[in-house]
């Protein structure tokens, strides 16, 4: 009987969900921190605990308070080991045993790979010495025998760094201890979803999965592009080149630990079909999958005063003043529609601390084109305030999942001009298979595309008749698939279905309680 | 392959021979140290207890410096390392019995480090060349430095093909290598992509449509910036000016940032062109014809290419065909 690798936190009480975040709550505000806080609170009878993971310890204050059916907050930091070195001298066989599991671990990925690694370390001794392990002649050992069997024509000093930040947090993850719950339910794959991961198949409690954009994708998009991750096989431009670097590498491990998350979960949540695709291409199980869109409070929207058409013709782009809300080009738009509408209002509303240095780029932009009269960068505003001066809704973002600015002004009955990404075309067209239809709510536009958004918001504040029905629509559908009291029940349904579930078989080594 | 063979850089065997020789004597210290050390201990003691002179005592000094000597010179010949042997000999001919009692102890900690050289008798023979280099691994070894073409190698695939035609790996790989090595000609590839049907390719070309507007407008405004510093003449002007020409073009910048880039690159060619169209000799004249070329404007070219051959002749050319030339020709021709 091993003492490791289990160890839920035997003193505290058992919680009925335990969230697994990385990143985001309670220290990052906006998107998926904002839906956590709203699920924590929609939920008022569950109790919750919450694992936040991060790299290294969090310097910023927390910017949620943490609702009364938080039992507990713990955090795990992935990148932390390096401070205990370790005399671990292990037999060469075990050495070498060790290494293959992690390599099909980091390359492959899977449930069983996962459990392999978790034995295997488990035979090394018990947990307190897995820090001591991994900073050990061991552990020297193991990554110069991947490095010669997987990349030996590549450079070993990359690959090591490489070697210790993957596999870092793949030990911290088997490393912490497990809060007791009766369901684990993870808002990410990568290192959260390991964690998951490890709960389902050590605890054999259910595991749920919501991915609101894909995680390992986003990772792969951050990863092609890096800097700072050194090309050590020349490869010209030849993508063909099989030899794998670095890079491939990192890639590789994010989409093996994907797959290991998606293998122990019970259910895979998502807000949008092209999300399903996305998953089902990085191995998901399509019977695990089910949609779950996020929801707004409807009520508060829907009694807000509608722009007439005697009011001055405003847009407004809701969102904070950042590069991936492309600010730039919804200014752009404005100084091309002001051709058309002179007297026009663009409002920029939304926060304009976060990076500073754009909101000065915005500012320089609206000053060089004369537009001073015309563009208003409000700064963080009550959007219930001034919705009511709205004809049009602007969104120009580069990446989303599912905005609930969409929402709110939908709801809100103002029309809406939106990029392609994410929910959007779905929100503003509706799904192909919605009865009856709703008609459009908008116009979808490009991408970085100036002159498609302006003729867009030309169109909808030309013809008020079409800019009516549009807000209607929108409405209408925002009302019957958005509200929050359904992304609610469905929750709530989705708990208490997996609350009453029968524990699956354990298949870490158990604990000796 | 097979006509490259295996390159010996020297005689294997010599080379074999020359590594045995770098084995310590490590016996043979093990014994002459500790014997040096007693002898010149005794004579040391009996120089102080006898009241011998110093000259007796120097002339045993020399003789046991001499055996060391013979010893040093033996191990040399065969083969043997002799660098610890040599020190011990410098150390004890210096010092005496000092010196002596300095090497019995150094030598112990000698063959501890002797035993790494050993290890590394490998890197050494890389090192000197003295081992044989496999005909692949030159090859290899030539195809990373530069020297050869890789033959083999994957060819490139255009990528505008591939991002059309080629698997979600390869057109999202396609894109990576876009954002890390970014040209103006792959502005198309990446407007393409930006509309692009599939999401996850969307969503990565506006990352990277993003990353690249930010580095263009850093890069142009200070481009324009160090024109005002230094303005760059011949071919660099030219370059700079078709630089920010595409940069206002690519649709990367800001109207107002476009538009003064617009204007640096059509003022720094117009100089640049004027200046070399003055010179019209030597890479001038070729650096003019070429934007003339780029341009499109052939007229100028061409009378820019005999203008600039009529200099390089120094006109005696013209004279000849002048002279050549029938009267006829020039009749009715403006003066």
């Amino acid at each position: 009987m091993t003492r490791w690798p289990s160890r839920a936190q035997s003193g505290a009480p058992e919680c009925d969900v335990c969230l697994v975040v990385e990143g985001c709550y309670p220290y990052v505000p906006g998107g998926v921190s904002a839906w956590i806080d709203w699920l924590i609170r929609s939920q008022p009878t569950t109790t919750f605990s919450i694992v936040s993971l991060w790299p290294r310890p969090v310097a910023t204050p927390a910017r949620y308070a943490l609702p009364d059916n938080v039992s507990a907050l713990h955090h795990l930091y992935l990148q932390d080991f390096g401070r205990r070195p370790g005399r671990s001298h292990l037999a060469s066989g075990s050495v070498s045993l060790l290494a293959d599991t992690l390599g099909e671990m980091v390359t492959q990925g899977g449930a069983s790979a996962l459990a392999s690694v978790a034995r295997r370390l488990a035979g090394l001794g018990p947990r307190r010495d897995l820090e001591a392990i991994f900073n050990s002649p061991a552990a020297w050992q193991m990554v110069e025998r991947m490095y010669a069997r997987d990349m030996p024509y590549s450079s070993f000093l990359h690959y090591f760094w490489a070697w210790r930040a993957l596999l870092g947090g793949l030990f911290a993850t088997l490393e912490t201890a497990l809060p007791r719950a009766r369901i684990y339910h993870t808002i990410s794959t990568g290192y959260a979803g390991l964690l998951a991961a490890r709960a389902r198949l050590e605890t054999g409690r259910p595991m749920i999965l919501t991915e609101h954009g894909i995680y390992t994708n986003e990772r792969r998009i951050e990863l092609l592009m890096a800097d700072w991750i050194a090309d050590n096989v020349d490869k010209g431009h030849a993508l063909a080149d099989p030899r794998a670097d670095l890079r491939d590498l990192w890639v590789r491990a994010f989409e093996a630990y994907a797959r290991t998350c998606y293998e122990a979960a019970d259910e895979v949540v998502t807000l949008f079909e092209e999300n399903q695709r996305a998953e089902r291409r990085l191995g998901a199980d399509p019977a695990k999958l089910r949609i779950i869109a996020n929801g707004i409070d409807v009520a508060r929207f829907a009694a807000l005063p509608r722009a007439s058409r005697q009011q001055r013709p405003t847009i407004a782009l809701i969102g904070r003043v950042v590069p991936i809300k492309d600010v730039k080009t919804f200014i752009a738009a404005a100084d091309l529609l002001r051709r058309e509408v002179p007297d026009l209002r663009a409002l920029v509303m939304g926060a304009t601390d976060e990076d500073p240095v754009y909101a000065g780029e915005c500012r320089d932009l609206v000053r060089d084109l004369g537009l001073d009269g015309t563009v208003e960068l409000t700064g963080n505003v009550d959007i219930r305030q001034r919705l009511g001066e709205v004809h049009v809704a602007v969104l120009t973002s580069l990446s989303e999942s599912q905005p609930l600015v969409l929402l709110e002004a939908g709801a809100a009955g103002v029309p809406f001009v939106a990029t392609n990404v994410g929910l959007c075309r779905e929100i503003v067209y509706g799904r192909a298979d919605e009865t009856p239809h709703l008609g459009a709510g908008g116009v979808i536009t490009g991408l970085v595309d100036p002159v498609g958004v302006a003729e867009a918001i030309g169109g909808l504040l030309g013809d008020e008749t079409r800019r009516q029905a549009a807000g209607r629509a929108l409405e209408q559908r925002v009302r019957t698939y958005y509200s929050s009291e359904r992304a609610a029940s469905a929750y709530s349904d989705l708990y208490a279905r997996w609350a009453a579930a029968e524990p699956a078989p354990r298949r870490f080594p158990v604990a000796a309680e | 392959m097979a006509e490259l063979g295996r390159i010996a850089v020297r005689d294997p065997a010599l080379a074999a021979e020359a590594v045995a020789g770098r084995r310590p004597a490590l016996a043979a210290e093990a014994l002459c140290a500790p014997a040096a050390f007693l002898a010149e201990a005794l004579i040391a003691a009996d120089t102080v207890a006898s009241g011998r002179g110093w000259l007796t005592a120097g002339l045993l000094h020399l003789t046991v410096v001499c055996a060391l000597a013979a010893w040093v010179v033996a191990l040399r010949r065969s083969g043997s390392d002799t660098t610890n042997a040599m020190l011990a000999c410098l150390l004890i001919a210096v010092a005496g019995p000092i010196g002596a009692a300095l090497a019995l102890l150094y030598l112990p900690f000698a063959a501890t480090q002797s035993q790494d050289s050993e290890l590394l008798a490998d890197w050494y023979e890389r090192l000197a060349l003295s081992n044989e280099v496999g005909a692949a691994e030159r090859l290899a070894d030539d195809i990373v430095a530069g020297r050869t073409l890789d033959t083999q190698a994957p060819e490139p695939v255009p990528l505008g093909a591939l991002l059309a035609h080629g698997s979600l790996e390869e057109r999202q790989a396609a894109l990576g290598l876009i954002a890390r090595h970014f040209h103006f000609d792959y502005v198309p590839t990446l407007a393409a992509a930006l509309c692009s049907e599939e999401p996850v390719l969307r969503a990565q070309a506006a990352a990277v449509a993003a990353r690249i507007r930010a580095e263009i407008g850093a890069e142009t405004a200070r481009r324009i910036a160090s024109l005002d510093r230094q303005a760059p003449s011949g071919k660099s002007a030219l370059d700079a000016a078709r630089w920010l020409e595409r940069a206002a073009a690519s649709g990367f910048l800001d109207p107002p940032l476009a538009e003064r880039a617009r204007l640096a690159s059509r003022d720094l060619a117009g100089e640049a062109l004027a200046g070399c169209l003055a010179e019209l000799e030597g890479d001038a004249a070729r650096i003019a014809e070429a934007e003339l070329l780029r341009r499109g404007r052939f007229a100028d070219f061409r009378l820019v290419r005999r203008l600039s051959r009529i200099r390089a002749t120094r006109g005696t050319r013209v004279r000849r065909v002048a002279r050549r030339m029938p009267r006829r020709h020039l009749r009715g021709r403006p003066a």
